[in-house]
């Protein structure tokens, strides 16, 4: 009886507890830039438009265009414990969640030369869960 | 019996899993096969428009973008505004995988975009263009 008792209690446990991940993703991965491939002054508009694709978004400024590359990742993940049948009492709720994300901008004058580049690669730092 | 009914009804919890898989898709398919036809110089603006039809933000809705712009997931629509040296034509899609245990339940959402943008110069002639397949992550 005593076996039984705790059959059910175990059950009753794990009906109540529950381990949710959530991983969402939007956009595409950049591409590597190696040494020397976006050069201020040299590069122009047409080979980063090769070498790297479309923008995400194009930002308009009075002295030339601005092009922003964006990949993003969030990873949720939530932990949950609670008693399942007369309070609904969460007894213990651990949720972890972090977003990083790899952006890149870069700067053209009005001949759509480059002038500046600026690029953080964070989701490298992403925990897996 | 009350062991074996336990024992059942544990199982019964165990393999009360499933499966859900969903995709959305906003936009028309960017002509691909077009692309390889786009001359820098010589193309014209009339040529991207009969070829590749009315460009993003003026003839599509846009809520998945919208939903991920609001909520920081996004940068935002390429232009915010029509401009008339710039032609966008995009494909975003959305994959979502959900597998529930019960216990551990995992969902993944990954959105990906197909996008052309071509850029003219004062004779409205093409100057630059760029295209990124983005989708084909998602397959």
């Amino acid at each position: 009886m005593s076996c039984a008792r705790a059959l059910a209690s175990l059950a009753a446990l794990m009906l109540a507890s529950g381990c949710i991940i959530v991983r969402t993703y939007v956009g595409n991965e950049l591409p590597a830039i190696s040494d020397g491939q976006l050069v201020p002054g040299v590069t122009t508009k047409a080979d980063v438009l090769q070498d790297l694709g479309p923008p995400d978004r194009l930002v308009r400024q009075y002295e030339g265009d601005v092009f922003v590359y964006a990949y993003i990742r969030r990873n949720e993940s939530t932990f949950m414990l609670e008693e399942p049948v007369f309070t609904h009492l969460t007894i213990l709720s651990y949720t972890k969640e972090q977003e990083k994300s790899d952006r890149m901008v870069v700067l053209f004058d009005r001949s759509g030369i480059v002038s500046g580049v600026g690029f953080r690669r964070g989701t490298e730092q992403l925990d897996p869960f | 019996m009350i062991v074996r009914l336990g024992l059942a009804l544990l199982l019964s919890l165990m393999c009360a899993s499933g499966c859900f898989i969903g995709r959305y898709e906003e936009g028309l398919p960017v002509a691909a096969d077009k692309i390889p036809q786009i001359v820098p110089g010589e193309t014209t603006k009339a040529e991207i428009l009969d070829w590749f039809g009315a460009p993003s933000g003026l003839a599509d809705a846009h809520l998945l973008e919208s939903f991920l712009v609001d909520r920081e997931l996004m940068p935002g629509p390429v232009v915010d505004l029509p401009f008339a040296d710039v032609l966008v034509y995009r494909l975003t899609q959305g994959r979502l995988t959900a597998m529930l245990f019960v216990l551990y339940n995992t969902i993944d959402f990954h959105v990906a975009s197909d996008t052309l943008i071509v850029f003219f110069d004062a004779n409205d002639r093409v100057s630059y263009f760029g295209y990124r397949k983005g989708t084909d992550e998602l397959r």
